[in-house]
């Protein structure tokens, strides 16, 4: 989600840690104000009315951010605007920090709470983190990478682009039955270095992109080879080259979108699962700290 | 008609439109860290739930103080669990006050607050852990509280405080901040309440044979005790290679004994002297070996050797009826019974004539026979009278004691218990072992002194707060000593509890042993160990 619209992309990212340390900011000075004027101790107590006010309080935001994964589960349901939603989100769990930090006195407790709140700090700048990718990254793409596609499908696309790679080849050194020539475009040992050009470095580069090792992942490299070969083969032959050449360009491309989309969403990783024992241990502190406290 | 751009991208997705609805890596990966984790903190609960025991250590503050170490983790020993009802109560905004339910008077009797706190100090001493903190490790201690629980009230007693209702009857200071800075003399000193009534000069008994000046002719010698007391306790005083013309020289430890417990030379030696006395020395010297206080000085142990209480012989029907010890602490009226039982007994023993005068019978027709015009019982009054008018003279008891009344109405005037002196603190002599006595206890050493002073109560020889200020303070403070010289704090410790004890504080003797300190309800090991 954008944070603005007519910003830079620095400027959307120094709002973003402006409202991060602002909220924090404006919570503890709201509870250090209640202590100036008596409502209550500072440091505030978790045990205290504030604390425990602060801990239901922050209980709820906890619950309220968790409902944006059922959101996502039935995004045709249309339950709001997905925009609207991550607004809240976003904003509900900036403001859950301060509420958390005053619950818990500015201390961690014992263990259960400890690793709670560790967990609750982690989700929570995983959180800010994923949102300052997402005021870049996106921006980024759009510029580095024309022919962007789902990333997601990239290895399946990958594979279309070797299909047509290997129909290219193929019909240089093969002559059609429909065609009238006798001799096809490439042929000789000129033909069996491109087939091995092509079975060595290019089907597999565009199947697998980057992991398969191979050189053409550089764009210097490849260059020079592509080049090597256009010299070497008929002009007839140079347009087909081209088009490999091309094909290769955009796995390259690729490869930049399934690095950059990995960085986009790689906090996710974090966030989710963090989010969810995080919640899960909320629970049962609160259980435990009903009980005995 | 051209083919549009975008034709050729969702041509790549021919037959493949579904493809969202097929998570790739990343999206796959989160959702299983997610259940991982999900099912990690559910197994968690599930051990909560069935064995709470176990994961016990997850929701403590910290591990419990020694004493209570096997309730480490059985959170139910201590604290009182809420019900589902109490979700529902004002109270749960209040956890702190709900953390405070504890049930610590099981094992602990509950001495409870000073009687003279206002109502809101009594709710809050109420709270043990408003001060006893647990959870704070193995080696806590839950006594050394910091200054800060103290304070709290002392800074404005009046607060929370009824002056009326202190039973010391004398106002306390109102605001006492530290140790160093603030904290108020000893109350002891003040002996303007209990006046000592018991005369005693450390200058004299501390002056070589027990003289108003060294040198003096009343000296005390070895060969003295011994014809008083016997060879035991001349053996007491005796010190290596002295004869018995030997003047006796005291010191501290010849009378005030640091609890030598039994078995040791210096407990042996003064039992020895005691059993010569027939004294019952087990229940004068009772077994007490931690140190902190000096036994009580008690005529028998320690001025019996040289002052010996004895009926002075007498004479009766011409013959000498002799002297006889007579028992310590007895007022007149009680002394005189035994006076008469013990020169009854020397007349007979001396086969007095009077003792073969038959009875008087039983009717009063007849006149009593007389011999020499008086009385067997007659005589014993007589001599009995006499001998209590010496000893309640200037040279016996009243030697020592302050006496009221006159003739019939004669009395001792009681000695008030001074064992401990300090009875709102705890004072340990054998920790402070390394110092002179006299560091402590100025004007106990021997000096030349006239008869008419020596005959006066002491004051109280007990140096002021600045003699404990002097190590009990923050390093580098500046104290000033007794004698008004500066110097910089010791660095020892100085907070409050390291001399206040706030329970059972009226009662500086009774130990942990004492009757208040026992549960109402004891418990069996087991019980004890489920913390039930």
């Amino acid at each position: 989600m954008l944070v603005g619209k007519n910003r830079s992309v620095r400027g959307r990212i120094g709002a973003i840690v402006f409202a991060s340390i602002g909220v924090t900011l404006a919570g503890v000075l709201f509870a250090a104000a209640g202590n100036a004027v008596g409502l209550w101790t500072w440091p505030p107590q978790p045990s205290g009315p504030l604390g425990v006010a602060c801990g239901v309080i922050g209980g709820l935001i906890v619950f309220f951010e968790m409902l944006i994964l059922p959101r996502k589960w039935y995004r045709g349901k249309r339950l709001g605007r997905t925009r609207l939603w991550m607004q809240a989100h976003v904003w509900a769990g900036l403001i859950c920090l301060p509420v958390i930090l005053v619950h818990a006195g500015f201390g961690f407790g014992g263990p259960l709470t400890t690793v709670t709140l560790v967990l609750f700090l982690l989700v929570t700048f995983s959180g800010i983190w994923g949102l300052v990718m997402q005021q870049w990254l996106p921006q980024k793409m759009l510029e580095e990478i024309p022919g962007e596609s789902i990333a997601a499908q990239l290895d399946r696309l990958g594979g279309s682009l070797a299909d047509e790679a290997v129909r290219s080849v193929t019909a240089l050194i093969t002559v059609r039955p429909e065609e009238e020539a006798a001799e096809p475009v490439v042929s000789g040992s000129l033909a069996a270095e491109l087939v091995a050009f092509r079975d060595a470095h290019l089907v597999p580069y565009l199947q697998e992109g980057a992991r398969s090792k191979s050189p053409l992942a550089m764009p210097a490299e490849a260059e020079q080879r592509f080049a090597r070969l256009r010299e070497a083969v008929p002009p007839a032959a140079r347009p087909t080259l081209d088009r490999l050449q091309e094909l290769a360009e955009l796995r390259r491309r690729w490869d930049k979108q399934g690095q950059l989309h990995f960085w986009l969403h790689n906090w996710l990783l974090l966030h989710l699962p963090l989010s969810v024992a995080m919640s899960a241990l909320m629970v049962l502190h609160a259980v435990r700290a009903m009980k005995f406290w | 008609m051209p083919r549009s751009p975008s034709r050729d991208l969702s041509d790549r997705y021919i037959g493949r439109r579904g493809y969202f609805r097929n998570p790739d890596s990343l999206r796959r990966g989160k959702y299983a860290l997610s259940a991982v984790a999900f099912l990690a903190v559910v197994g968690y609960a599930a051990i909560d739930v069935a064995q709470p025991q176990r994961v016990a250590y997850g929701h403590t503050h910290g591990p419990l103080a020694n004493p209570h170490a096997a309730f480490d983790h059985n959170c139910d020993a201590c604290h009182v669990p809420q019900g589902t009802a109490d979700l529902f109560s004002p109270r749960l905004f209040n956890a702190r006050a709900r953390w405070h339910d504890l049930t610590c008077e099981k094992c602990h009797a509950g001495a409870g607050h000073h009687a003279s706190v206002t109502d809101d100090a009594k709710q809050f001493h109420n709270r043990c852990s408003n001060c006893h903190h647990d959870h704070n490790g193995r080696l806590h201690s839950l006594v050394r509280i910091a200054d800060t629980h103290c304070t709290q009230c002392h800074t404005d007693l009046a607060k929370h405080h009824s002056a009326e209702l202190s039973k010391s009857g004398k106002p306390y200071q109102n605001k006492i901040t530290s140790f160093v800075s603030d904290h108020p003399e000893f109350r002891s000193l003040d002996l303007a309440a209990k006046p000592r009534t018991l005369t005693f000069s450390h200058a004299v008994h501390m002056n070589p044979g027990q003289a108003y000046a060294p040198g003096g002719k009343e000296a005390m010698t070895l060969g003295r005790i011994k014809q008083l007391a016997g060879d035991a306790a001349a053996e007491r005083y005796r010190k290596p290679g002295q004869g018995d013309d030997a003047l006796v020289v005291l010191e501290c430890a010849s009378c005030h004994k640091l609890d030598p417990g039994i078995g040791t030379t210096e407990h042996e030696k003064l039992k020895a002297a005691l059993d010569a006395l027939s004294e019952p020395t087990r229940s004068l010297l009772p077994a007490r070996p931690e140190g902190a206080y000096f036994l009580p000085i008690n005529y028998e142990a320690s001025c019996r050797s040289c002052h010996p209480l004895g009926a002075p012989a007498g004479s009766s029907a011409g013959k000498v009826v002799p002297g006889f010890d007579v028992p310590h602490r007895k007022q007149p009226a009680d002394l005189l019974g035994d006076l008469k039982a013990g020169y009854l007994k020397g007349m007979i023993a001396t086969n007095n004539p009077l003792v073969a005068v038959p009875a008087e019978p039983g009717g009063k027709i007849d006149a009593p026979p007389a011999a020499g015009g008086r009385t067997l019982a007659a005589e014993t009054e007589r001599l009995a009278q006499a001998a209590q008018r010496q000893l309640f003279s200037g040279d016996g008891c009243a030697k020592c004691h302050k006496t009221t009344g006159t003739d019939a109405g004669l009395r001792v005037s009681p000695i008030p218990d001074r064992t401990v002196w300090l009875r709102h603190a705890k004072f340990n002599h054998a920790a402070h072992r390394g110092a002179t006595c006299a560091t402590c206890h100025p004007g106990t050493a021997g000096a030349a002194i006239s008869p008419v002073d020596a005959a006066k109560p002491e004051p109280v020889q007990i140096e002021g707060m600045q003699s404990c200020r002097a190590c009990h303070s923050p390093q580098h403070t500046n104290v000033t000593l007794p004698d008004g010289t500066r110097a910089s704090g010791g660095g020892v410790r100085h907070t409050c509890t390291d001399c206040h004890r706030y329970h059972h504080g009226d009662q500086p003797l009774q130990g942990r042993g004492g009757e208040s300190w026992f549960p109402k309800e004891p418990r069996g090991l087991a019980d004890w160990l489920k913390g039930k």
